[in-house]
């Protein structure tokens, strides 16, 4: 970090130009796309929302992303879910659909569904009076707008009948108060779009009483559908096979596979790589495939294809531009996390992407495109760990109002923000300054704000008291956070490492230690920082403390309070590595955003997944200008994306 | 109109190969037939995240007569199956910039330190991959790697391949872990299907995979010549990967013919179920030779799993910072359960007769290994190793076994010996085998 601080403040007399003037740039490996790549790639080139990846082994992020191309190794196993994924995805695109409708039921007791807890009452139900679910696997034949319902009847306690949760795949898409008795069950239905194939139906029983008198029984799962049939082929294969090949013959057949192949690729073919591939349809209609089995045979050899797996980029000895394509690619997967649509290739086929105000125009267009979500999921999902919300475990004793829509809730608060300022021209800097506050009623709930909006609603609020800036955000402080109490530690270390990319090592090998709080005997931080005072802890906690302790006033699932676990006052007063003096949320934020650091470190993680690879030596002096053009332009995240996409790391290949 | 899901799947087999038995000589790999009976050597790591403690392992005295401490009360049968060999040290880890989770994970069966600063991955090769190299194309399956869905801490992003890999390949990379048994029974047992197909069309559909997969094999071969040596040797590990799959295509469909297949498991099955049907599915890839290496991460280190079903209701990597109270009994009771569960699979091995009329323990290298002993202090040495099995390859077992100043490269380096392979050093620090006998 200190070389780009030094750059900055010596402006750099190598003129190099960020146009594309040949100049030493790091190599980039050779990338494998990850899962979120593979699957956004799969639904672009094949109208699908198939997500073959959920069986892939997991991506490893490197460098803070999963994209980074040396942390995308290939395994056996990876490779075999690569073949299986082509063998469903072309079965399922060539499939035709009859006019039958499935209607698919679970009995409860038929040992098919798996409970978590609870046990059979009324002989076929599945009875709760914990928090517990109940889990069945559907296999659906054709895709399509289906029924999801539950047959439930219940108890309540206190009033209040029993609450389930209906999940399809870990998504929520029902909530009901089952108001049912055991004599009539009730049949509770969402509508869900389903994909041909394996559905997970979960039912959660999300409000147990505390005498265990309030109960939720489950009779049945039913899932019905398609309600409105697909007959015969379906769009996706309309525009895929586009001409019959049983009449047109070979020049239908080999224009669907020079199509099919150029888009999979990504780039055009070379002649030699068409006869390679119409080559490969040949080789299956002498093995007695008939037209339609050798055409999937040979899209199937596309997608397994390492140009299909990996974003192949022309080698060269010495630094060189790259190809219009090329560039095309690294835009769209740094964008959208998938592959170019046709707009984006026609610039490349007219070579506007090789000037900077073609580039601009294509970036400006990109962004405004729904795919550029991408962009939050896996940028700011990583980046501000957004991701982290999944696997946040609060312990329900500690804070009963946690559950799976506080999660929700908190994940839309801080995907609204991060669409705010990646996508939609808010400053970067006031992702730590904004008064500006996103809230649903529960959050409204939980920030102790007065809700005057619907049930479902999200609005943008200013003057939440204690509120605004991503560290105020009930979802980030809950990932920075033990399941009983927030964690001063990880906020701390979080901020230094994140946003000032000043990363502090891991503690020593005596170090990890920790303390049961003990009652009357001090403040938590008053024992914490007593099992810290020595001189080699304070190396590293002097300078993540103070950041954490700024925001001890929000507990593990970001609730506000004045009085910590004990009961102790808590105490938020501290002084930052940079010497600035902080008491509160609202000023360690600003004291963040003022940081020197900040600036520079929001670039660096930019760069680094734009890139695919943290910045290199070579890349100093660029970076140094993309930064002031980034300042100058007021923070957009639009201009930064524009300096990067100018710069020679993203235009050129490096020598090998 | 209500129906009932077939999730039952309908196994291809012959008339001929519906009698199950299993090590008939046709299945066993060409290597393995002899005039005598004979029985592979094989290897089972076990592995617990965030430490295991020691003191409710370690018997008080040495030998033979040893006394089953708490973690152990359930091995009373098996005890003299079993060896506790205690005081060895994660040298390796120790050796590495800082012990902390993931260094001394990374290198728990690499007995290589790690640079997590480094912009590379740089495991070194672990002792399971050491042997499946030797052992490439025998079996179906040359190693399988399996874990758990548990979640973890890990490195705010930075290299966290190092949290969630205990086996790397040749070249530092991570050989990556199946945690669905479902997904394993799939790869054990083939692809799912719900259509009766002929044998004429299986032999088609197998042709035109076979087909597929030549043609992606030429055209990686082609690209690779056209790349750096870096790039190529991605491209490389794409090869293995087709190749792998090849030799499992010839191999399998006669390994899984003779075998008898186990219940399908569901699809979404929680964590103690999950111990459950993968040590199941152990046994039976042992049991059918579909492979003879496999490794088992019961977790990713700084693991954040519940052991609810035991009344553990805090993650384990917050129990494992405590070494007194409440959440330190907790965490001893989480470890109770795990260590009970390797009970059960070397129960399991014990049970199941092998191919030359012993049992598949007699001829299995089981051995369960943690990252750390104390978890609260992150210490990397005085660890308690469990070793059970491998009687027939000369191991004596029932044994305490201490060894001071002893640590894990030269355990490993038993281990490679054990399984046949002519070597002399593994690691940074292998060099002395440790007499078992």
């Amino acid at each position: 970090m200190l070389s780009f601080l030094l750059l900055l403040s010596c402006q750099n007399n190598n003129d190099g130009g960020v146009g594309i003037a040949l100049v030493d740039v790091a190599p980039k490996e050779l990338h494998r796309l990850n899962r979120v790549e593979y699957d956004n790639t799969v639904r672009d080139l094949l109208y699908t929302d198939f997500r073959p990846s959920k069986d892939f082994p997991p991506d490893d992020p490197v460098n803070g992303f999963d994209n980074s191309a040396a942390g995308l190794p290939m395994s056996p196993l990876l490779f075999e879910m690569y073949e299986k994924s082509a063998d469903q995805i072309l079965d399922d695109l060539f499939a035709l659909r009859d006019e039958s409708i499935e209607q698919i039921g679970v009995q409860a007791e038929d040992g098919i569904a798996v409970p978590s807890g609870g046990t059979v009452i009324s002989e076929t139900a599945w009875g709760f009076n914990t928090a517990d679910s109940l889990t069945a696997t559907v296999n659906v034949s054709y895709g399509g707008d289906f029924d999801v319902s539950i047959v439930a009847f219940g108890q309540e306690a206190e009033g209040v009948p029993p609450r389930a949760e209906l999940f399809v795949d870990g998504v929520l898409v029902g909530v009901y108060d089952v108001v049912a008795g055991p004599a009539s069950p009730s049949v509770y239905t969402a509508d869900v779009e389903l994909m041909a194939g394996l559905h997970n139906v979960q039912v959660y029983f999300a409000n147990p009483s505390v005498d265990l008198e309030r109960v939720l029984a489950i009779d049945a799962f039913r899932v019905f559908g398609p309600k409105v049939p697909e007959v015969g082929h379906t769009a996706a294969y309309d525009k895929i096979v586009f001409c019959d090949p049983g009449i047109g013959g070979f020049d239908c057949s080999n224009s669907i596979l020079e199509t099919f192949a150029t888009r999979a690729w990504r780039r055009p073919l070379a002649a030699d790589e068409l006869a390679w591939i119409l080559d490969t349809f040949q080789l299956g209609l002498q093995d007695q495939l008939d037209v339609f089995e050798a055409l999937k045979m040979t899209m199937k050899v596309i997608l397994l294809s390492p140009d299909f797996i990996y974003r192949f980029e022309q080698g060269g000895t010495d630094a060189h531009l790259l190809s219009a394509h090329e560039i095309a690619n690294r835009l769209s997967y740094f964008l959208w996390s998938s592959m170019p649509d046709e707009d984006l290739m026609a610039a490349a086929e007219s070579g506007v992407l090789l000037t900077e105000e073609g580039r601009n125009e294509q970036v400006a267009r990109m962004l405004l495109d729904p795919r550029a979500s991408a962009l939050v999921s896996n940028f700011a999902g990583q980046w501000w760990g957004i991701r982290g919300l999944d696997e946040v475990r609060p312990d329900t004793e500690v804070y009963p109002d946690f559950d799976e829509h506080l999660r929700q809730s908190m994940r839309v608060e801080l995907e609204q923000m991060a669409m705010d300022h990646l996508l939609f021209g808010r400053p970067m800097t006031e992702m730590l300054t904004t008064d500006e506050v996103w809230l649903d009623e529960r959050l409204a709930e939980l920030y102790g704000s007065a809700w005057a909006g619907g049930h479902e609603e999200w609005k943008q609020i200013s003057g939440t008291a204690y509120r605004g800036g991503l560290l105020t955000t009930a979802g980030w402080l809950a990932v920075q956070a033990h399941p009983e109490r927030g964690s001063p530690v990880s906020r701390g270390k979080w901020v230094l490492d994140q946003l000032l990319c000043a990363p502090i090592p891991p503690p020593p090998p005596d170090g990890g230690m920790a303390e049961e709080p003990v009652e009357a005997q001090g403040s938590i931080r008053d024992q914490d920082e007593a099992l810290r005072a020595d001189e080699s802890c304070q190396a590293c906690h002097a300078q993540i403390d103070p950041i954490g302790y700024a925001l001890d006033r929000y507990d593990g699932i970001g609730e506000y309070r004045t009085v910590d676990e004990l009961g102790y006052p808590v105490d938020t007063s501290g002084v930052l590595d940079n010497g600035h003096a902080v008491d509160s949320a609202d000023q360690l934020q600003m004291a963040v955003a003022n940081d020197p650091r900040f600036v520079p470190c929001v670039v660096e993680k930019a760069w680094t997944y734009a890139l695919g690879r943290p910045p290199a030596p070579e890349d100093d002096a660029y970076i140094a200008r993309i930064t002031a053009d980034f300042v100058a332009g007021d923070h957009q995240f639009r201009t930064l994306v524009q300096r990067i996409t100018s710069s020679p790391a993203f235009l050129m290949g490096g020598a090998q | 109109m209500t129906r009932k899901i077939n999730t039952r799947r309908m196994f291809l087999k012959s008339a001929a190969a519906t009698v199950a038995l299993p090590f008939l000589h046709s299945a066993m790999p060409r290597s393995a037939w002899a005039a005598e009976p004979v029985a592979p050597r094989r290897l089972l790591y076990w592995f617990l995240p965030n430490g295991i403690w020691p003191q409710f392992l370690v018997p008080t005295t040495d030998g033979a007569a040893w006394d089953l401490k708490r973690s152990m009360a359930s091995f009373e049968d098996i005890q003299s199956r079993v060896s506790v060999l205690s005081k060895l040290e994660n040298l390796a880890a120790s050796q590495a910039l800082y012990v902390n989770h993931d260094t001394a994970t990374a290198s728990v069966l690499t007995d290589v330190p790690v640079d997590i600063y480094a912009n590379e991955l740089n495991a070194g090769i672990s002792v399971d991959q050491k042997a499946a190299v030797h052992v490439a194309g025998v079996t179906p399956f040359p190693s399988i790697q399996l874990g758990t869905n548990s979640n973890h801490i890990g490195a705010f992003g930075n290299t966290e391949a190092y949290y969630t890999h205990i086996s790397w390949g040749p070249g530092g990379v991570p050989v990556p872990n199946m945690s669905s048994p479902k997904n394993l029974f799939d790869r054990m047992f083939g692809v799912s299907t719900d259509e009766e197909l002929t044998e004429a069309d299986i032999a088609r559909r197998t042709a035109t995979r076979s087909s597929v997969l030549d043609r992606v094999v030429g055209r990686t071969q082609t690209l690779s010549g056209r790349l750096g040596s870096d790039d190529r040797r991605k491209l490389d590990q794409y090869l293995t990967g087709i190749r792998e799959l090849e030799t499992r295509i010839s191999l399998q469909a006669d390994a899984a013919a003779q075998c008898e297949t186990p219940d399908e498991p569901p699809s979404d099955v929680g964590f103690q179920a999950n111990i459950q049907m993968m040590s199941d599915l152990i046994k039976v890839a042992f049991e059918c030779d579909l492979t003879r290496i496999i490794t088992f991460m019961l977790g990713p280190t700084t693991s954040l799993e519940t052991f609810d079903f035991v009344g553990v209701t805090t993650d384990h990597h917050t129990l494992s910072h405590y070494n007194s109270g409440q959440y330190f009994d907790n965490y001893i009771t989480a470890q109770d359960w795990q260590i009970e569960q390797f009970g059960n699979m070397v129960r399991s091995l014990a049970q199941t007769p092998d191919a030359d009329g012993t049992d598949l323990l007699a001829n299995t290298w089981a051995c369960q290994v943690s990252e750390f002993s104390d978890g609260y202090m992150h210490r990397a040495d005085d660890l308690a190793i469990l070793l059970a099995g491998g009687e027939n390859g000369g191991i004596v077992q029932g044994q305490h076994r201490r060894l001071p100043g002893n640590h894990l490269g030269n355990l490993h380096l038993t281990a490679l010996q054990y399984f046949g392979i002519d070597i002399g050093s593994f690691g940074n620090n292998g060099r002395d085998p440790i007499f078992l006998g």
